[in-house]
């Protein structure tokens, strides 16, 4: 091919590129205009091309169209990908906005955070901890203490203890150890309700396999197979017989779990008690209508950017968060209240959890007072 | 120059010149069946050690939880090794088996039923094979490059169907295909015996088969001897997308779910099984009952790790470790052939 063909081609190329990154970049949604007094948030989102993520955005839209919240937002998808989560760390920068609130891809963020660091304005990071910035989070360990206590009772009831029990936590080693949190202090929790070996749950890491004579953990990386694969591979150290209590760092990876122990014969109704970790579908379907389920962690993710954005605006004009991480709503739901805050039917949100001391500067912002359901507000 | 080989597993006896009959002649043994054998005695090692630190190890139970686990992947294995006999690998199974989920979820919980679900998901595997196999024979874009961009597009595809969450069967007698039945052994678990003896007899016994060994062996002679290169490249891709496609549905049952990300390293898990199982990166070697077997190596080191406790990582390091040797080996067996 000649100079002279393969410019013009090149230089399509090129313009089509161009074209499809301006397409691709930042989305902007507003009440108060492109200018004057709104309060300018530059937000990247984990990504939009999932509905659970997808869903952080349009809700915080929903909370921006229903009355006059101050707030003009600009978006930035980082595609769940950690150099896209970098560059659109520099655009944000770029821009100048009032706040920035980011929800990192991996828990690698010190290159994000030197950036942020180095633009001087203040942000939140969302789920993943970034230096930078203030901290928004649900409180892992205590989503797993809670489980454990109502899963506890309800085995101690049926007379499960050490002698008849098999717990199985599965854990995402590469989310790090604030995710694992959860599976880590539920056992804590939940072994001297039943007489099982107590451990420090700092002791219990990604390489831990057995705890004790009554613990396994499995290594199910969030995701339906692996779970599945792993629990199928480890049925021969569950004792027959043994009593089942399953928990893991969030449903997709209970469900491949639970898979594998029903697919095994081990899932029935009197011998297996599961708490979930979600409160999406999955889970608020199964505390209602699943006689084994009988705790689910609910963190409430489609709010979690109508939180992000109040935060980012309270930090911005002078609030200081009282604690290290500002909790996110979060409540662990059994048999009972699980329609207290979840339609009748549906797994659609009803109510928010009121706010806590630790959290309870964001009504400062007045962004919380759109989001409909919050008690308290 | 690489040398011709028309032998459905592995080379013809070779030997050195003047060395007199090696042991393997003397036994009346081809290099395969040889092969295929030390790679047995390998399973066997491999499972007598797993016994000895845990007799749970060895029991019909879990001898069925390996063969449960290792079916999926099996499937995929069947079909990669027509890739991996021509010449060419498929990575676009990555793609392909959580898109074959996904869809047989969607068309199972639209009451299509079954066996139709089944039926079109394998079309749909096949005809992405068509076009990896267009762009390999046709547009003579190299094997990696091809399947990695339909790798790409499938797995997002996959996605896309599922709207990015997972895809729950309405009515659970639709995981047919895993359950227990004959012998209370997984559904899934005979059809890849099934499919394994298939193409044990396609591979072994009919001309398409001696063709595929040609193909893979020298294209050029194979061209040359009139053989239809193209057209039994792109047969290939098609067994290999419709098998891919139907693990995707083995998949699905089994997690009685679709997932736009359950299979996702079925390629490189396919790969390993079959070089394990004694097939060459260059082309022109390999055989079922080999793969068979790598499949099965692969499957125990993962359930003996889990009943033994090793954790995760070193499980992932071991299939890595596995793999390297496994190609070590081949490589090593083709220098030789080459030297020959």
């Amino acid at each position: 091919m000649s100079l002279s063909t393969r410019f013009p081609a090149a230089t399509a190329a090129a313009a089509a590129a161009l074209l499809l990154l301006t397409a691709c970049g930042g989305g902007s949604s507003g009440a108060a205009g492109p200018s004057g007094d709104a309060f300018k948030i530059s937000f990247a989102n984990f990504t939009e091309a999932a509905p659970l993520f997808r869903v952080i955005h349009t809700n915080l839209d929903d909370v921006i169209s229903r009355g006059d919240s101050g707030l003009e937002l600009k978006w930035y998808d980082n595609a769940g990908d950690a150099a896209k989560m970098s560059q659109n760390a520099q655009l944000m920068v770029q821009d100048q906005p009032d706040a920035i609130v980011v929800y990192p891809v991996s828990a690698a963020t010190q290159g994000v955070s030197q950036i942020l660091a180095d633009g001087r304005i203040p942000c939140v990071s969302v789920n993943l901890d970034t230096e930078a910035c203030d901290f928004l989070n649900i409180d892992n360990r205590a989503l797993g203490e809670q489980t454990a206590e109502i899963i506890g009772r309800a085995a101690a009831e049926r007379g499960w203890n050490a002698s008849n029990t098999t717990v199985l936590i599965g854990q995402n080693a590469a989310s790090g150890e604030q995710v694992n949190d959860c599976v880590r202090y539920f056992y804590s929790t939940i072994a001297p309700i039943l007489g099982l070996e107590e451990v420090d749950p700092t002791t219990i890491t990604p390489t831990t396999t057995t705890i004790g004579a009554n613990a396994i953990q499995f290594e199910g990386a969030s995701t339906l197979q692996p779970s599945f694969e792993a629990v199928t591979n480890l049925l021969p150290s569950i004792p027959a017989g043994n009593n089942i209590i399953l928990y893991t760092v969030n449903n997709d990876s209970t469900t491949g779990a639970l898979r594998a122990l029903e697919d095994a014969g081990r899932g029935g109704d009197d011998v297996l008690l599961i708490g979930g970790l979600g409160g999406d579908e999955t889970g608020i379907t199964a505390l209602r209508e699943d006689p084994r389920w009988v705790a689910e962690g609910d963190i409430f993710v489609s709010w979690w950017g109508a939180y992000a954005a109040a935060m980012a605006k309270a930090v911005a004009e002078g609030a200081k968060p009282p604690a290290d991480v500002t909790p996110l709503p979060q409540i662990v739901l059994d048999k009972t209240t699980v329609d207290e805050y979840h339609a009748p039917g549906s797994a659609a949100v009803s109510k928010l959890p009121p706010l806590v001391p630790d959290n309870e500067f964001l009504d400062q912002s007045g962004v919380l007072q759109y989001v409909r359901g919050v008690a308290g507000l | 120059m690489k040398t011709t080989t028309g032998a459905p597993v592995g080379d013809p006896a070779v030997g050195a010149p003047g060395a007199g009959p090696s042991p393997r002649r003397r036994l009346g043994l081809s290099e395969g069946a040889l092969q295929t054998l030390l790679l047995f005695g390998f399973l066997v090692l491999v499972a007598a050690y797993f016994t000895s630190r845990d007799p749970d190890f060895l029991t019909s139970r879990n001898a069925v939880n390996i063969l449960v686990n290792a079916s999926v992947i099996g499937i995929v294995s069947l079909g990669q090794l027509f890739a991996l006999v021509s010449g060419g690998f498929d990575l676009s199974v990555g793609g392909i088996v959580p898109l074959g989920g996904v869809g047989f979820a969607l068309l199972v919980n639209a009451d299509y039923g079954v066996l139709p679900a089944v039926v079109l998901v394998l079309a749909a595997g096949g005809v992405w094979g068509v076009v990896n196999g267009l762009l390999i024979a046709k547009a003579r874009i190299n094997p990696l490059i091809a399947t990695l961009g339909t790798l790409s597009v499938t797995g997002g595809l996959a996605l896309t169907l599922a709207d990015g969450v997972q895809v729950p069967f309405v009515d659970v007698a639709d995981g047919v295909l895993t359950r227990r039945q004959l012998f209370d052994v997984n559904n899934h678990v005979w059809i890849f015996l099934g499919l394994a003896v298939v193409v044990f007899l396609v591979l072994r016994y009919t001309s398409y088969g001696r063709q595929l060994y040609a193909v893979g062996g020298n294209k050029q002679a194979a061209r040359l001897a009139g053989i239809r290169v193209d057209g039994v490249t792109v047969i290939v891709y098609v067994v290999s997308g419709a098998l891919a496609a139907l693990a995707g549905a083995v998949l699905a049952s089994q997690l009685l779910t679709g997932s736009g990300t359950a299979g996702t390293n079925s390629g490189l898990q396919s790969i390993t099984a079959v070089i394990l199982g004694g097939a060459a990166l260059s082309g022109g070697v390999g055989g079922v009952p080999g793969t068979v077997i790598g499949v099965l190596i692969l499957g125990a080191l993962a359930n003996g790790m889990a009943i033994l406790s090793v954790p995760s990582f070193y499980q992932t390091m071991a299939t890595g470790a596995v793999l390297l040797v496994a190609v070590g080996i081949s490589q090593f067996r083709s220098s030789r052939r080459a030297a020959s």
